[in-house]
């Protein structure tokens, strides 16, 4: 750590007294009131993830890091805790300390052209910020630089590293395959030592079915209009969607979040002053603190009432039948396979969620996703729905060009209610 | 057997052509001839794979309805696959599914993947009317492979005894051209002396620095780089003094470098599994012995690193092959752009430190 | 009739323009500089020194460019993106694709047949391809914008400048004065280059006739034949294709107002 600057020590430190979630988890400790814009589901989502760190930091668990393609399930199902370092690179981003992180990947020889994730987690990784590995496993699933970060941080570390590859088609036999090979991690890191334990599967499972349920509940909350929840939040809690399922943790932050809205819907009171707009937004959001999102819901009342990353998109599991379960969540995968799922998921989201329109933001290096934005862009206008491709970057404010995105996103609204005007006029001629 | 078979064109070292062959149908290899242009934006982004834009760029202009057989190797493959079926459905786009693991699990599911393609062409062929084989003249997937395999071997043969850029010259040609007329180049020895190629093989004599080709007594370099490497950038590698000894490129060992004799699609996925990894295919530290092993028996003095931009998979092996005992240039390369002065001076620059004091 | 005002903070320049009823009254352009909001204000009140009035006479104002967010004096603020649509489609109402290259960014946009937005493509991450570019490599090459424009229309052959980046293309063209290439085919290849980047853009909204273009480099002759040429069409210039994005926002305020 004696590397990074002292502004972003003094930022790190900055950010852990002040900013909300370690208030409101000091708050919840004390026994004071909570903060009430989050309801408790902060709170939870806090006492989860410092418990998992803990957990990791003190040894009582094994660690294992993982992409954010890997069920999390998996991993509490072998009694380890799963650190996804692309999430944690969201945090870093969050304090603004990812330019000091990137700064540091880019003096071991990683290009700029690598995706901003996994340069600023290579960073966290070389610095220890993250709490050490006892295995790495990767799947597969969408993004290259994933599974090559990860095999280089497993070299870094000197732990075992292990692939689970998934079949680019769905279907019985991909699910077999990936259910053998689930299997085949599983009794690797079991024999590893460490105390990886598959004993825990079956609950963990359970788990994620429970904390499932809430979040149906949740998504189905939000559409309603106007919309109980802010995109920009949501998308916040991306770390805690992808790491969160399986843990007791998963089901209180999601049980307290589904009351929330609910609390919220039936009490009048919604995500911004004057909805004018509901966006979907595809991709993630940039996580550090910026300008952008508060312009965008906030100030113009545009706001994001879906999100294709943190929609939910596998079906319940089967305790019974673990393996096969989550190999189904893992060949399911909306990103994965043709683009015809991820089109079939953005329409059936605009749909259900009553768009005006569509944001995809383009983070810099991620090629799985800005390669078919001409694909979605063509289906979204064939729908009637008005596109925007945002170009920017979700870790490193000083390739996000916030300025010129503003300007993008508040021509992008200024030209919507004439777009549906000149859809109209041309579907009814 | 027809004259003229259908073309069906390939980008990846991964298919293997003898596949397409057996299956009537003549294998093209994909080598764009420069960078996309800007119109190409409309349909990818400009901040990715330039190999993957010029390969698109070329399909879309194409007039024929052709066939394109492309793998699942990497996130800029798997979306020009997708973009092609959107935005130019008369092609016919068939995408193979690239296993990661090499065991039995994945050569089984290679397989599995070949036989798909073998049956997909021969229906294609047949319905685009341009059926490659006469009734009764069908030719075996061992046949095919017979005659790949030979090719593979005379090529080796050439290469030996061509300086690298007039040989990847000569490739390119061969790449594209009918195999029976590759082979029948390489016998005669009418390749070897083809006009590029032949010129090369003279300014490679001893005091000679012509054309392009490197002095006696040059440092030998290899060069790594994630796709077919650039006769140009070997070019300037050349002209600044060093001497290509080896070549871990898509149409270097990956290309040349697979077991002989496959029968069935079994033996066909075993061989081109097994072959010399692709950085798709291996981890950065698994990939470091064949490397080390490949420089030692060239004698290379020093390592080019040819990144082409965006290049994620190739990308992440940089640090690893960095801190080994070899000397590393990095030079960051567009599809089809790479003899800038800028290029020249920095080879030339890294050749000097190579040089004995 | 209304007298209104639209205001144009560009990144190297602002302009204002005062519109009273459809006819423009006074202008003015003058530089940026540091201070935005300072030159705001001054192009406000020198164009209507130029027009014999003062701000207590308008009814209304839109600002636009980057610089709209902070203007000192109440105004609206539409996005350039929308004013140099309308600036455009009003003064060819047959325009349905405007190119605009700015300063430090360029963009299509496409209108409909009431010159409203239907859809847009900007550059992306860098300079290449805007006003900068351009003024970075006429410094580079020694001459000034017009001659740059002379220089590339009287070429006979072009340089191939593949780096579209300012800087690396700067080294580049630094490297062919080296080769001694002819100052001519370099100008000509940076054109190229330029225009193969707007081509894409206008690659991606898709290009209906007609085309006008606005901003600056519209007064370029050379960029424009080479872009001509490219996109097989004739390419409409305003008058003062500078003031079209203030244009735009007066015409702006001009609805508003009335």
């Amino acid at each position: 750590m004696a590397s990074l600057s002292p502004r972003t020590r003094r930022r790190a430190l900055h950010y852990a007294l002040s900013h909300a979630w370690v208030l409101s988890l000091a708050r919840a400790g004390l026994g004071l009131p909570r903060r009430p814009p989050t309801e408790g589901y902060l709170t939870e989502a806090v006492r989860w993830g410092l418990g998992e760190l803990a957990a990791a930091a003190s040894r009582r668990r094994p660690v294992v890091w993982c992409n954010v393609a890997l069920p999390s399930e998996f991993v509490y199902g072998l009694g380890a805790v799963p650190i996804m370092p692309e999430m944690a690179a969201g945090f870093a981003a969050a304090w603004r300390g990812a330019p000091d992180f990137i700064v540091r990947a880019d003096g071991d020889g990683f290009p700029p052209d690598l995706c901003s994730f996994h340069r600023c987690a290579l960073g966290l990784a070389r610095e220890g910020w993250l709490p050490r590995p006892d295995a790495v496993v990767a799947t597969s699933l969408f993004c290259d630089g994933a599974k090559k970060f990860l095999a280089h941080c497993s070299r870094l570390f000197g732990v075992p590293f292990h692939l689970i590859d998934v079949p680019y088609e769905d279907g019985s036999r991909a699910v077999a395959r990936v259910a053998a090979r689930l299997q085949e991690v599983a009794a690797a890191l079991q024999a590893g030592g460490h105390g990886f334990d598959a004993r825990h599967l079956p609950r963990s499972l359970e788990l994620s079915n429970r904390a499932r349920q809430h979040y149906l509940e949740v998504m189905r909350l939000r559409r309603h209009r106007p919309a109980p929840w802010r995109g920009s939040e949501a998308l916040s809690y991306a770390s805690v969607f992808f790491m969160s399922f399986g843990s007791p943790g998963g089901v209180r932050i999601y049980d307290a979040l589904r009351r929330a809205l609910a609390a919220r819907v039936a009490g009048g009171r919604f995500a911004v002053p004057r909805e004018r707009w509901r966006l979907l937004w595809l991709h993630f959001r940039p996580f550090y603190p910026g300008k952008l999102m508060p312009f965008l819901e906030l100030e113009h009342g545009a706001v994001i009432a879906a999100e294709d990353m943190s929609h939910l998109w596998w079906e319940q599991l089967d305790p019974g039948r673990p393996w096969e379960s989550l190999a189904r969540k893992m060949t399911s995968h909306f990103m994965w396979g043709p683009v015809e799922r991820r089109l079939e998921v953005m329409l059936r989201l605009a749909r259900d969620y009553a768009v005006d329109g569509i944001v995809h933001y383009s983070h810099w290096g991620c090629r799985q996703s800005t390669g078919a934005v001409s694909i979605l862009r063509q289906a979204a206008v064939g729908a009637g729905i008005p596109f925007l491709n945002l170009d920017g970057d979700c870790i490193d404010p000083r390739n996000g060009r916030e300025e010129q995105a503003r300007t993008r996103l508040e021509a992008f609204l200024e030209s919507l209610p004439e777009r549906r005007d000149a859809f109209a006029a041309g579907s009814g001629g | 057997m027809s004259a003229f078979p259908p073309r069906v064109y390939y980008t990846c070292s991964y298919v293997p052509p003898e596949a397409i062959w057996a299956a009537g149908c003549q294998p093209v290899r994909l080598l764009p001839d420069g960078p996309a242009p800007g119109e190409c934006d409309a349909y990818l982004p400009r901040d990715f794979c330039p190999f993957v834009r010029a390969a698109f760029w070329q399909l879309h202009r194409m007039g024929e309805p052709a066939a394109v057989v492309l793998t699942t190797c990497c996130d800029p493959m798997r979306r020009l696959a997708d973009v092609l079926q959107h935005h130019r459905p008369e092609l016919t786009v068939l995408l193979l599914d690239l296993p990661r693991e090499r065991g039995p699990r994945g050569q089984e599911r290679y397989a599995a993947e070949l036989e798909r393609l073998q049956s997909s062409l021969s229906a294609w062929a047949a319905r685009s009317g341009r059926t490659g084989l006469a009734p009764g003249s069908g030719r075996t997937l061992a046949q095919a492979t017979g005659t790949f395999d030979r090719l593979r071997h005379l090529l080796r043969a050439a290469r030996g005894a061509m300086p690298a850029p007039a040989f990847h010259r000569l490739l390119r040609h061969l790449l594209t051209c009918h195999p029976e007329e590759a082979l029948t180049l390489l016998e005669t020895g009418r390749g070897v002396a083809a006009p590029g190629a032949h010129a090369a093989t003279e300014a490679a004599a001893p005091g000679s620095t012509e054309a392009g080709g490197a002095a006696a007594g040059a440092p030998g370099v290899m060069v790594i780089t994630s796709h077919p490497v650039d006769p140009h950038a070997l070019e300037v590698i050349e002209k600044a003094g060093a001497r290509v000894v080896a070549e871990d490129s898509c149409l270097g060992e990956r290309l040349l470098d697979v077991a002989p004799g496959s029968r069935d699609a079994g033996e066909l996925a075993h061989a081109y599994l097994e072959r010399p990894p692709c950085p798709r295919m291996e981890l950065p530290g698994e990939r470091l012995a064949y490397l080390e092993d490949l420089a030692c028996r060239g004698g290379a003095r020093g390592i080019i690193f040819l990144a082409l931009k965006f290049c994620d998979n190739l990308s992440y092996d940089l640090p690893w092959i960095s801190g080994r005992s070899l000397p590393v240039l990095l030079l960051e390369a567009d599809w089809g752009v790479s003899s800038s002065g800028q290029f020249l001076t920095r080879v030339q620059a890294f050749v000097e430190t190579l040089l004995p004091e | 009739m209304p007298l209104v005002a639209g205001v144009d903070v560009g990144s190297l320049t602002t302009k204002a323009v005062i519109l009273d009823g459809d006819r423009i009254c006074g202008w003015c352009l003058r530089p940026t500089g540091a201070f935005s909001q300072q030159s705001a204000l001054a192009a406000l009140e020198e164009a209507l020194a130029a027009c014999g009035r003062a701000r207590e006479d308008l009814s209304a104002i839109v600002a636009t460019g980057y610089g709209r967010i902070s203007v000192p004096f109440p105004a609206r603020r539409v996005t350039e993106i929308t004013c140099h649509a309308r600036g455009a489609w009003a003064e060819f109402p047959r325009t349905r694709t405007v190119i605009d290259v700015g300063g430090q960014d360029s963009k299509v946009i496409r209108v409909d047949a009431r010159g409203r937005v239907t859809d847009f493509a900007m550059n992306d991450k860098c300079a290449a391809g805007t006003g900068r570019f351009l003024e970075v490599m006429a410094r580079a090459l020694e001459i000034d914008l017009e001659e740059m424009a002379r220089l590339s229309l009287s070429a006979r052959g072009r340089a191939t400048v593949s780096s579209t980046c300012t800087v690396f293309a700067e080294s580049e063209v630094i490297s062919l004065i080296a080769q001694g290439r002819p100052r001519d085919e370099i100008v000509r290849g940076l054109h190229e280059a330029i225009c193969d980047r707007l081509q894409g853009l206008v690659a991606r909204v898709g290009a209906e006739a007609e085309i006008t273009m606005t901003g600056g480099v519209a007064l370029n002759r050379g960029l424009l034949a080479v872009l001509q040429e490219r996109l097989g069409q004739r390419i409409n210039v305003p008058r003062h294709p500078q003031l079209q994005g203030a244009y735009g926002a007066a015409l702006i305020a001009a609805e508003q107002a009335a």
